[in-house]
C-alpha cells in the first residue's frame, strides 16, 4: 500500500472538484473493497477522498411512487429499510445473504455497486491478469476457473461481478444518479456495468470524476413475492457460485436476474420473455431457464454452473409462484 | 479428594482475559525500541536470483535494513532429520526452489514503512523449470520405508483370493492450517543473550535449534511464548523467519518485532500435502477382513521429505488377516509439507472408513455390523493387548444416541422436504501418546503452590488442566496453585503435538505434586523462599507390556439439497473411549472442535494450486473456506471415561485429534447415503453431487 493524502468532502461539488484536481484520486465510503485492493497493491491512489460524511445516506419516497436510495446508506440499513421489506423484498433478502455483519454495517450503496472482481488472479499482483494490468492474459481462461463466468465472457478476462444487492437491483431496474463537475445524469443500471470484451480494465460507464450520489428504484407495488437463491461453498460469508432474484408483481410480472455467472448481473430477458403469459409451472420454469442459458459456456472447472443455474432459477421462481 | 476440582468442568482460568483482550500474544509483546520486520517471499517457484534490486525500497521512509541472500550473517546448517525435512538455511543462496521461499527481510521503523518498502523490492530472476503436479503410479515416488510401512502376511494373494472384495483410490487436497493468530517472531540481544517471543508449540526444541544455528550456548536462549492463538500442527517446525529476525535485531543492535500476513502463511508455514490413497479390502462372507492393503502417496517438497502416514489407523482400527501399508512421496517444487491436525490419522481414515462402508455394500452388512465384527482386543503388530480398548461400546452407545436403528439403508430412501438425509459412520482410532516431561514445584509459606513447566497452551486450556492436577494431588483448592508454562527457562516438557501433552505434562506434575507434598511433610516450617523439587516423568512407552490407543465412534446426518447439491451436516454424534476426564467443559469442547475440522476437512477445505505456474490460489480466510458457524449443528460428544489404568497415574489420554479422525469417513459415507453418489475426493463440493 502506498502513502496517500487523505481528505474529508464537505459537499459534493467540492468532492468531484477534488476529485478532478488531481490524478490519482479516489473516493472512500466504506472502503470495504477499496482498502483491501489498495493492500495488496492492485490498486494505487494517492489522493482518498472520503465521501461519508455527505448527506447522501437517506432513503425517501419519489413522487410517482418510487423511492431514492442516498449513495451512503449502508448495506445493513438499507436491507432493514421499511420501504424495501415492503415493496422491494428481493432487494433485502439479496443484500442479507451478501459479506457478514460487520461487512454489511460498513459498507455502503454506492461502494457495493462499485466493488470488484474476487477472482484470484485479479488479487494477485504476481499473477497474469488483464483487468488488472491489460496485455498479461487472463491468468482464470487456462487456470483454476471454478469460481468464473458462464456467460458475457471474452477471451481476455471471465470474472464474475460479485454483488449480491446489484442483482436485485439489476432485477428492479434500478436506476443510478451521479454527479461530476460536468454535471448530474442518470445511468440506467443495465447500462453501469460492462462486459468486459476488450476492455476488461474498465468495470463500469462511471466517467472519471463521476460520484453516484443516489439509486432510485421505479414504483413497485406492496404485494411483490420476492426469493433470493444464493448458491455457494458454504453457509454464509460467501461469494456465489450462482445467485438468482426473482420477484412477481399483483400484475403477475417476473423480473430475474442472475448472480455469479457474468461480469455484470445479469437480467434474464430471455427467461422473462419465454414465461410472459405462460401459466408457473415448473416444466415452464426449466424452459425458460433453458432458454435463458442456452448460450452459456462453461470452462474446464465451472461448466456445472449451467446446470445449477437452471436448477437455481427454476428453485427461485417455484419460491414465488 | 471429595470436592477435587479433577474431573470437574471448570472454566479455562484465562476465560475472561482471551475474550476481553487482555491475554497477550507475541505480537503484543514490543521491547522499547523495537522495529518492526516484514518478510518478502517467492512467488515463483524455481529460479535463480540474478540481481536484488533494493535502491527503492533502502531510500524509503524509515527503512533500516534489508537482508537478503547476499548479506545475511553467517548461519550454521539446519540440523538433519528434522521431522519437516527442512534442510535448507534461509536466505542460503540465490536458488529459488519452491513457491513462498523467504527471499528478503525488510526492517523500519513502523510496520506500515516495511510493509511499502517491501513493496518497492524486486529480484531479477532466470526461471526455471517445474512440475507441481502428481498422480498415483508417479514414476518419481519414493518409498523412505519404516515402521509405519507394514507388511503382515501376503496381502495381496489375500485380496486376490477373497470372497468379497472392494479396490478404490482416495484423494485429499492440500490443506492449510489457517489458525486464528499468524506467525510472530520478537528478538532482543542483550550482549551474548537473545531473548525471543515466537508463536511456537516447541518452545525447547526451538532453542536446540537455534543453539546450533547461532552457534551459541543453549543456555543465552531464552523463549517464550505465554500462549498460542492455535497451532493445530504448525508453528513447531519453520525457523526461517524466526532467523531472520534474530539476525536483524544483532546487525541494528535494536528489538526487531516480525509478524506474518495471512497470505504468507500459506507458502511459509506448512501445510497438510495432498495424498492419493489405493485402499484394498478382502473379507470372507461374514465380513471377516482377510486382507487389508493401503498404498499412500502425497506430494512434498524438493527440499524436505514429508510423509502422510495414512496408513497409521489402518494399521491399528480394525483385525486383518494380512496387512500392507506402505507410504510414499513424490518430491515437487513445492513448499515442505509438515504435521496438520491428526498428520496420517485424519486423511487416511477418510479412505479406510469409505472403503469399509463400500465393502458393507458388497456384503450387505449393516456398516456398523460389520465394524463389530472386526473388532480386535490387540494390537497385531506387536502381538500386545491394548491398554483399553472398547470400541465396541463406543459403536454401541454412539449407534444409540444417533438412532441409527431408524437408517433406511437405501440410498435416497430418507427425505426431509426438498433435502435428501443421509445417515453415515465411522470407526476412530487415535494413537494415545505421551513424552518426556519435567515440572518444577514450589510450596510456599502461605500454601500457595507454584508449577512452572515449558509447555504450551495452543488453546486446549493446558494451564487450567495442569493447575487441577496440582490441586488434586497437593489435596488443596484450585485457587491455591498457580501453573505456569510458556518459558524455554522452565524445565522441558514435549512439544504440544500429537496430542501427548495432557498426558505427559499431566502425569509428570503428578509425580512433581507427589514429591512436593513429601518435600513439605519433612519440614516443620516452609522457609520464606519455600520448598522447590524439580521432577517428572519418563515413559518409554515401547517397553510397556501394552499398546495405548483411544479409540471412538461417530455417526452423521447429512442434509443434500437434491437439486443444488449442497451438503449440511444436521447431526454428529461422537462417543469416545480417551481414559479419564480430567476436565469435561475442556474434553468435549477439545473434541467438539476436533470434529468441526473434521466437517471441514470433509466439505470446505481446499488450497488451490494453479500447476501451470505453480502457486497457491486461494490465500486468504474468503477463498479458504473453514466452517463458518451456519456450517455447524448440534454436535452431541460423550466420552465413557473409563480410565486407562496402564497409562500413567493419571489413566487420560489426550483429546487434541482424535475428534478429527474418523469425521470425514462419517461424513462421506452420510452423503452416498443420501444421494446414492459416492464421491472419493475432499472436500466434497456440490458440483461433485450435481
Amino acid at each position: 500500500m502506498n502513502a496517500f493524502e487523505y481528505k474529508r468532502a464537505d459537499n459534493i461539488p467540492g468532492a468531484t472538484k477534488d476529485h478532478a484536481s488531481h490524478d490519482g484520486s479516489k473516493y472512500l465510503g466504506g472502503g470495504t473493497n477499496l482498502i483491501d485492493l489498495m493492500k495488496y497493491d492492485v490498486e494505487h491512489h494517492t489522493r482518498l477522498i472520503d465521501v461519508t460524511r455527505l448527506p447522501l445516506a437517506k432513503i425517501e419516497e419519489l413522487p410517482g411512487g418510487g423511492l431514492r436510495i442516498g449513495a451512503l446508506v449502508r448495506n445493513s440499513d438499507l436491507a432493514e429499510d421499511p420501504h424495501i421489506l415492503q415493496r422491494y423484498g428481493v432487494l433485502s433478502k439479496a443484500l442479507l445473504a451478501g459479506a457478514s455483519p460487520q461487512l454489511r454495517n460498513l459498507a455502503t450503496t454506492g461502494g457495493n455497486l462499485l466493488q470488484r472482481t474476487r477472482c484470484y488472479y485479479f488479487y494477485d499482483t504476481a499473477l497474469p491478469c488483464n483487468k488488472r494490468e491489460p496485455g498479461t492474459g487472463c491468468g482464470a481462461l487456462g487456470g483454476f476457473n471454478r469460481i468464473h463466468a458462464i456467460l458475457g465472457q471474452s477471451d481476455q478476462c471471465i470474472a464474475v461481478h460479485p454483488s449480491d444487492m446489484a442483482v436485485a437491483m439489476r432485477a428492479l431496474d434500478a436506476t443510478i444518479n451521479v454527479e461530476g463537475p460536468k454535471g448530474k445524469r442518470v445511468i440506467p443500471i443495465s447500462d453501469f456495468h460492462r462486459l468486459p470484451g476488450n476492455t476488461p480494465q474498465i468495470d463500469t460507464n462511471l466517467g472519471p470524476d463521476e460520484l453516484i450520489v443516489s439509486i432510485d428504484l421505479p414504483a413497485a407495488s406492496q404485494s411483490t413475492k420476492s426469493s433470493y437463491i444464493k448458491v455457494r461453498d458454504r453457509q454464509s460469508y460467501a461469494f456465489a457460485l450462482v445467485s438468482v432474484a426473482a420477484s412477481l408483481d399483483s400484475s403477475g410480472k417476473i423480473r430475474l436476474a442472475l448472480g455469479g455467472v457474468a461480469h455484470k448481473p445479469w437480467r434474464a430477458e430471455k427467461a422473462e420473455e419465454y414465461l410472459s403469459g405462460k401459466p408457473m409451472s415448473a416444466e415452464n420454469f426449466r424452459a425458460a431457464a433453458e432458454a435463458e442459458l442456452a448460450d452459456a459456456k462453461g470452462y474446464e472447472h465451472n461448466a456445472f454452473k449451467i446446470e445449477l443455474a437452471k436448477r437455481a432459477i427454476v428453485r427461485a421462481l417455484a419460491e414465488i409462484a | 479428594m471429595a470436592d477435587s476440582p479433577l474431573g470437574r468442568p471448570i472454566e479455562r482460568i484465562d476465560a475472561v482475559a482471551r475474550v476481553t483482550g487482555r491475554a497477550k500474544y507475541v505480537a503484543e509483546f514490543r521491547p522499547v525500541g523495537m522495529l518492526h520486520a516484514v518478510f518478502v517471499d517467492s512467488d515463483v517457484p524455481a529460479g535463480k536470483i540474478t540481481a536484488v534490486r533494493d535502491e527503492m525500497a533502502k531510500a524509503a521512509p524509515g527503512v533500516r535494513l534489508i537482508l537478503t541472500h547476499l548479506n545475511r550473517p553467517p548461519l550454521a546448517p539446519l540440523p538433519k532429520g528434522s521431522p519437516g525435512g527442512e534442510t535448507r538455511q534461509v536466505l542460503q543462496d540465490d536458488q529459488i526452489l519452491h513457491y513462498g521461499q523467504h527471499l528478503a527481510l525488510v526492517a523500519a521503523d513502523t510496520f506500515e514503512q516495511a510493509t511499502y518498502a517491501a513493496s518497492l523490492l524486486h529480484f531479477d530472476i532466470d526461471r526455471g523449470s517445474f512440475d507441481v503436479t502428481i498422480r498415483a503410479d508417479d514414476p518419481r515416488r519414493l518409498v523412505p520405508g519404516g515402521e509405519n510401512d507394514t507388511k503382515r502376511g501376503d496381502a495381496e494373494a489375500a485380496f486376490a483370493n477373497a470372497l468379497k472384495r472392494h479396490e478404490a483410490v482416495y484423494t485429499t487436497p492440500t490443506e492449510h492450517h489457517n489458525p486464528m493468530e499468524t506467525v510472530a517472531t520478537t528478538a532482543e540481544w542483550e550482549g551474548e543473550k537473545l531473548h525471543l517471543f515466537e508463536t511456537t508449540r516447541n518452545l525447547k526444541g526451538l532453542q536446540t535449534l537455534l543453539a546450533t544455528c547461532l552457534q551459541m550456548p543453549k543456555e543465552n536462549i531464552h523463549v517464550q511464548c505465554p500462549i498460542v492463538g492455535g497451532a493445530f500442527g504448525s508453528k513447531g517446525f519453520f525457523y526461517g523467519h524466526i532467523l531472520m529476525t534474530i539476525l536483524a535485531a544483532k546487525v541494528l543492535d535494536r528489538p526487531v518485532g516480525l509478524v506474518t500476513t495471512r497470505r504468507q502463511m500459506f507458502g511459509t508455514q506448512g501445510h497438510r500435502p495432498r495424498t492419493i490413497q489405493q485402499i484394498s479390502l478382502g473379507a470372507n462372507e461374514d465380513g471377516n477382513l482377510l486382507a487389508t492393503r493401503h498404498i499412500s502417496t502425497n506430494d512434498t517438497s524438493t527440499v524436505s521429505r514429508f510423509i502422510e502416514h495414512c496408513g497409521l489407523t489402518t494399521q491399528k482400527l480394525y483385525a486383518s488377516k494380512t496387512l500392507h501399508t506402505e507410504h510414499g512421496h513424490v518430491p515437487v517444487a513445492l513448499p515442505g509439507p509438515i504435521f496438520m491436525r491428526a498428520p496420517g490419522e485424519a486423511p487416511g481414515p477418510f479412505a479406510l472408513e469409505s472403503a469399509m462402508d463400500e465393502l458393507a455394500l458388497v456384503l450387505g452388512v449393516d456398516p456398523v455390523e460389520l465394524r463389530l465384527r472386526n473388532d480386535t482386543a490387540i494390537d497385531a503388530d506387536t502381538g500386545k493387548p491394548w491398554s483399553i480398548r472398547n470400541f465396541r461400546m463406543c459403536m454401541q452407545q454412539a449407534a444409540d444416541r444417533f438412532g441409527w436403528a431408524a437408517r433406511n439403508p437405501k440410498p435416497r430412501s430418507m427425505r426431509a422436504g426438498r433435502d435428501l438425509v443421509g445417515y453415515g459412520c465411522a470407526g476412530v482410532g487415535y494413537r494415545a501418546n505421551r513424552s518426556k516431561s519435567t515440572v518444577r514445584a514450589t510450596m510456599r509459606p502461605d500454601g500457595s503452590a507454584i508449577f512452572q513447566t515449558a509447555a504450551h497452551d495452543v488453546g486446549p486450556g493446558t494451564a487450567t488442566v495442569m493447575a487441577q492436577i496440582a490441586a488434586d494431588t497437593l489435596g488443596v483448592s484450585l485457587d491455591k496453585v498457580r501453573y505456569v508454562i510458556g518459558d524455554s527457562n522452565f524445565p522441558p516438557s514435549p512439544a504440544a503435538g500429537g496430542s501427548q501433552t495432557a498426558a505427559s505434562v499431566g502425569n509428570a506434575t503428578v509425580t512433581a505434586a507427589r514429591a512436593l507434598k513429601e518435600a513439605v511433610a519433612k519440614v516443620e516450617k516452609i522457609p520464606h523462599e519455600g520448598i522447590t523439587v524439580e521432577t517428572g516423568d519418563d515413559p518409554h512407552l515401547d517397553k510397556d507390556p501394552y499398546v495405548y490407543h483411544s479409540w471412538g465412534a461417530v455417526f452423521a446426518e447429512v442434509r443434500v439439497d437434491e437439486d443444488l447439491g449442497t451438503v449440511r451436516c444436521a447431526r454428529f454424534v461422537g462417543v469416545y473411549d480417551v481414559g479419564r476426564v480430567l476436565n469435561p467443559r475442556l474434553v468435549y469442547s477439545q473434541l467438539s472442535g476436533g470434529i468441526v475440522w473434521g466437517l471441514s476437512m470433509a466439505l470446505r477445505e481446499e488450497t488451490l494450486i494453479d500447476p501451470r505456474l505453480g502457486v497457491y490460489l486461494n490465500r486468504d480466510l474468503s477463498e479458504y473456506h473453514v466452517p463458518v458457524n451456519a456450517d455447524i449443528p448440534r454436535i452431541d460428544v460423550a466420552c465413557l471415561n473409563i480410565p486407562d489404568p496402564h497409562f500413567g497415574a493419571l489413566g487420560a489420554h489426550g483429546v487434541g485429534e482424535v475428534g478429527i479422525a474418523g469425521t470425514p469417513g462419517a461424513i462421506a459415507n452420510a452423503v452416498y447415503h443420501a444421494t446414492g453418489k459416492r464421491v472419493r475426493d475432499l472436500p466434497i463440493t456440490l458440483d461433485k453431487l450435481l
